[in-house]
């Protein structure tokens, strides 16, 4: 779609104080641009991004009857939406609007050769310039929002989101794989920090859930289906026992499905003897006074930890992270279970009792007398199994000594791993994972809850191994994002995205299989089928594009036109243009 | 005249008495009066303090009690003394069984400690009781183009807790007095170790090592003397320097704070007891300029 | 390291914590930043405070309270002054020192020493010759010293009187 109007360009050289103008001659590209094929005013101003650098773009639209508005100053990554609500304040569409970087492409990168740093910024500006002409005004939409969120996980983490959400006013729907909500934390009898069992910890949140009237629970069930769109998906979940369906209209998703307690098979004798157990095992032991052995039920006296099993394995694939709740948990469980026992000893590599209230836990267990030995990085202590008894050798690394043991309990505090059923789980959702096999986040830093995946949320231990009170932050931010969402109602859709010219379509698929997001896909009802978009679900990233062999395919707003254009007018420059070469 | 009973220790009668000597004079200079103190008995520092808690407190308990029947608070100058002193001051006041078990065992002597009696170290009475303005003022002659390191000692600077004197870390009182008294203080690889005396007994040559690490760090730092507060580091210091494997030609002058002071305030070098030293203190004495 | 294999037990450590000095051993995270301020550790590379603490830690009781590490602490407190946690290393040896002797283990220069001290009053009366009488007269201080010698004796009696052994 071209505008049949002739473009009329506003040229704003931005100084940005003394950050662009120090190294940059700002004065002489704004005089250079005045010349510039259909640049109709040009001019250069301290801070652009200021409310009288915003009021003056403003007024010379207004004044000039500007249609295109070019602004050279920081990277569009700092100002380019500010600019944009201007140039619609100014009354025209957002995307006919163009930013030149002259600061961190220029100015910040070229300090000290101010000459060529100029050259650099007039070449710059005169392929903004001849893009702006070719810019086309493009339609802004929005999508409505379903105001339901589908919570995958009804463990601390999915109960604590579900119940934000509908305190909030929206529609849950929280599906748990289990016959019974709580996940993980529900069968331990020791948290930490504090004293209360696990039932005791999430037990309100389930009633809380139960009885709350915009959360609907789906026990013995999981999501089998699951399509469309950022605030249009819908979802079918089946139970698993009688294997009947329910589809729903979703607008936000939640993931937080958990992971799984590693069960250390070929380490440390586990599996040869039944008190050798893992650290989640014990914490699903009921609570008693005397802890009783495995074997034989009779009370145990002294007890060994052994720290960082299955973790931290360079090289061992999903196992070569910390898993960070075992070093504060271990220390917890040796305090507690102290007071019965004569003596508990806790091996380790390396002690990380990093949180709140973790040190004190690692003080705690000290002053009772729990001996803590630290066995080399390279030599693993030995374990085996013999006639019933766990004997233990190792080094201690600080006092210099082989040691040997013979606890009645072995507890291995083993790594806390990816669900073995991830894999469905990500494919289902469009997410992906890394080599640890926990989910990734959109971003480490900036955005650890949200996905590539529009509306889809992940939180808990399923993004990364943590504790409860972590999971739980989690599962408050991920609602948070998921509220943010719904509350609007509807949300805005990029426009600068793909569009297939059908006539051009050859049928080939190829743009199918290319699309990172399932955004494009055969339309059946034509005959031959012709290559289709899902405006909402396309990020333009420009890969089916590239990949179509008909260039059937054109990225709005970078189309090859806009950008040959650049390349001309760099290349090309007419004669009368100062910094032609 | 401010009074004060000077406990000499078991250390300076026989190995340092001109610190002894030096100390009454300057001090008496400084507007403080030194009073013997009579039939003490040994601290207990070091050797009975490790073999049994309360024989210690006992011993140093007795100390404190025979200055409190006097009414005076102790002068120490001897860093281990110093701290023994405080450590079982701060034992006795705060533990009540301990204080009664060895309030019985004075009260046969009609002595007591109820824990008036303070326990003052010699850069305690000169920094807080006599203060650097009125030694400033009470400086004759000053030292010129003179550098010079402190060692402070372990026991008169830790526990910081009990014994309060200087900063355990970075320590200043006697680096002040140095440049009050014209010359400069130089700062040195390993200020606050210890000089090794106390290893004497086990380890000779680990000790020796140790004490002579210290001087050498002094005087890659460029100093040309080393000021000492505790009669057995000046003693260890000093004899670490003559050991068969030393060389002569690198040794520095070990001297006392109060005989370093001592002349600046126009005390004569012999009733300061100079003539004594083991090291040469030409170079210190020969920067003594004429009226400041 | 000894080529006997060892098995932990925290008796010894409960035991040194009875004794004052010992109270606060459990408090050690083995950081070592006390091997790291010790000056003996400095000079003699067997000597490591954070290593004999461990293994009080793990029970090694005969072994420590046999050696002679914990009569090589100069007490000069740095590492008390420089601990996070607020461990005295040189007051945990002290602990060592008192209850080894008790049992008999003492370096005989200490047994010697003590004896001295606690019959004489003081230190050093074997060394305190008619010299230094002199040179005390010449720098105008009193010759007699005047110590006592019946109250170190009754202190031994009370509490010292099985350390005759050894």
């Amino acid at each position: 779609m071209t505008e049949a109007e002739t473009p009329r360009i506003g040229v704003f050289i931005c100084h940005c104080g003394h950050n662009i103008a120090g190294v940059v001659d700002v004065v002489a590209v704004a005089k250079m641009a005045e010349s510039l094929p259909h640049v109709v005013f040009s001019t250069d101003d301290m801070f652009m991004c200021a409310d009288a650098g915003q009021q003056l773009i403003r007024d010379k639209v207004e004044e000039h009857g500007l249609n295109r508005v070019v602004v050279a100053s920081c990277s569009p990554r700092m100002h380019e939406p500010t600019f944009r609500g201007v140039v619609e304040e100014a009354g025209l569409n957002r995307y006919l609007f163009e930013q030149t970087n002259l600061r961190e492409h220029v100015s910040w990168c070229h300090m000290r050769e101010p000459e060529a740093a100029t050259e650099k910024a007039i070449d710059l500006v005169q392929m903004s310039v001849a893009r702006a002409a070719k810019l086309e005004s493009l339609p802004v939409k929005s999508v409505k929002v379903t105001p339901r969120t589908l919570v995958v996980g009804g463990g601390i983490t999915g109960l604590r989101a579900a119940l934000d959400i509908a305190n909030r006013g929206f529609d849950v729907v929280l599906v748990d794989k289990e016959p019974k909500l709580g996940g993980h934390v529900a069968k331990w009898t020791h948290m930490f920090t504090g004293d209360r069992s696990g039932s005791e910890v999430v037990g309100p949140l389930i009633k809380e859930a139960k009885a709350h009237s915009r959360i609907e629970i789906l026990t013995n069930s999981s999501v089998v289906e699951f399509d469309g769109y950022i605030g249009n998906f819908e979802a079918t979940i089946e139970n698993r026992k009688d294997k009947s369906r329910s589809k729903f209209d979703i607008g936000t998703v939640i993931v937080a499905i958990g992971f799984d307690a590693f069960k250390p098979y070929g380490y440390y004798g586990y599996g040869e003897s039944p008190d050798v157990v893992t650290l989640a095992e014990l914490q699903e032991m009921p609570p008693r006074d005397r802890l009783l052995k495995p074997s034989d039920g009779k009370p145990a006296g002294k007890i060994a930890f052994i720290g960082c099993v299955g973790s931290r394995e360079p090289g061992k694939k999903g196992h070569e992270h910390c898993s960070r709740h075992c070093c504060p948990a271990v220390a917890k469980a040796a305090s507690d279970l102290k007071d019965r026992l004569d003596e508990v000893l806790i091996l380790y590599k390396s002690i990380r009792t990093y949180g709140r209230g973790h040190e004190e836990l690692h003080r705690l267990a000290r002053s009772k007398h729990v001996i803590y030995s630290r066995f080399p990085v390279d030599e693993d202590p030995v374990i085996e199994v013999v006639d019933g008894k766990i004997k233990m050798g190792w080094t201690d690394v600080y006092a210099d000594e082989k040691l040997q043991f013979e606890p009645d309990i072995l507890v291995l505090a083993s790594a806390m791993v990816a669900r073995s059923d991830i894999d469905e789980t990500t494919k289902l959702f469009g997410l992906t994972r890394s080599r640890d096999g926990f989910f990734n986040p959109e971003h480490i830093k900036l955005a650890p809850l949200t996905t590539h995946t529009a509306g889809v949320m992940i939180a808990g231990s399923a993004q990364a191994p943590k504790n409860a009170s972590e999971s739980v932050v989690d599962g408050s931010g991920a609602a948070a994002k998921a509220v943010g969402i719904m509350a609007q109602g509807e949300v805005e859709i990029e426009s600068t995205i793909s569009r297939v010219i059908s006539e051009l379509c050859s049928s080939c698929h190829t743009c199918v299989t290319a699309c990172p997001y399932g955004a494009i896909e055969m339309d059946e009802s034509k005959d031959p089928p012709i290559a289709f978009v899902t405006e909402a679900k396309c990020h333009g990233c420009g890969t089916c594009a590239a990949a179509c062999p008909s260039s059937a395919i054109i990225m709005l707003h970078s189309t090859d036109d806009q950008i040959m254009t650049m390349v001309q007018a760099y290349l090309c420059a007419p004669p009368d243009t100062i910094g032609s070469t | 005249m401010k009074e004060i009973m000077l406990y000499r220790g078991c250390t300076i009668p026989v190995r340092l008495p001109a610190y002894e000597a030096a100390t009454i004079a300057v001090l008496g200079k400084l507007g403080v009066k030194v009073v013997e103190m009579d039939d003490a008995n040994c601290c207990g520092a070091q050797y009975v303090e490790s073999v049994s808690r309360m024989a210690f407190a006992a011993m140093s308990g007795r100390i404190l009690a025979l200055a409190e029947k006097e009414s005076k608070d102790i002068l120490a100058l001897c860093g281990a003394c110093s701290g023994s002193l405080k450590i079982n001051k701060h034992f006795l006041d705060t533990d009540e069984k301990a204080r009664k078990e060895v309030n019985e065992l004075l009260s046969e002597e009609g002595l007591k400690y109820t824990g008036k009696t303070r326990v003052r170290h010699l850069l305690q009475v000169l920094n807080e009781d006599i203060g650097f303005e009125a030694i400033e003022k009470a400086i004759k002659k000053s030292y010129k183009g003179l550098k010079l390191a402190a060692h402070y000692g372990c026991h008169v600077t830790r526990p910081y807790e009990i014994v309060q004197v200087d900063d355990p870390e970075n320590p200043t009182i006697i680096d002040r007095l140095i440049e009050i008294a014209g010359a400069e203080a130089v700062d040195y690889l390993g200020k606050t170790r210890c000089c090794g005396g106390p290893l004497l007994a086990m380890d000779e040559s680990l000790a020796t090592h140790i004490g002579q690490d210290k001087i050498r760090n002094a005087i890659a730092a460029g100093a040309q003397g080393m000021v000492t507060a505790c009669v057995f580091c000046d003693i260890q210091l000093t004899q670490v320097q003559f050991g068969e494997d030393t060389d002569s030609s690198k040794m520095i002058p070990v001297i006392p704070i109060v005989q370093f002071l001592g002349p600046a305030l126009g005390i004569k070098e012999d009733v300061l007891g100079i003539e004594l030293n083991k090291t040469n203190p030409d170079i210190i004495l020969s920067a003594l300029q004429g009226a400041k | 390291m000894s080529n006997e294999t060892h098995t932990p037990s925290s008796d010894f450590a409960k035991e040194i914590a009875s004794i004052p000095g010992g109270e606060v051993i459990n408090k050690c995270i083995q950081c070592g930043i006390c091997t790291a301020s010790c000056v003996v550790a400095y000079v003699d590379d067997q000597y490591r405070p954070r290593r004999l603490i461990q293994k009080i830690l793990i029970g090694k009781r005969d072994e420590v309270l046999n050696s002679d590490q914990p009569w090589l602490c100069m007490t000069c407190r740095m590492c008390e002054e420089r601990c996070q946690e607020g461990v005295s290393p040189a007051e945990i040896f002290h602990a060592v020192r008192v209850l080894a002797a008790k049992e008999g283990h003492i370096p005989k220069v200490f047994q010697n020493t003590i004896e001295k001290v606690l019959c004489d009053g003081w230190m050093l009366a074997d060394a305190y010759t008619d010299f230094n009488e002199d040179e005390r007269e010449d720098l105008g201080l009193n010759p007699a010293l005047a110590w006592n010698d019946t109250f170190t004796k009754k202190v031994k009696k009370k509490y010292l009187a099985g350390e005759e052994s050894a």
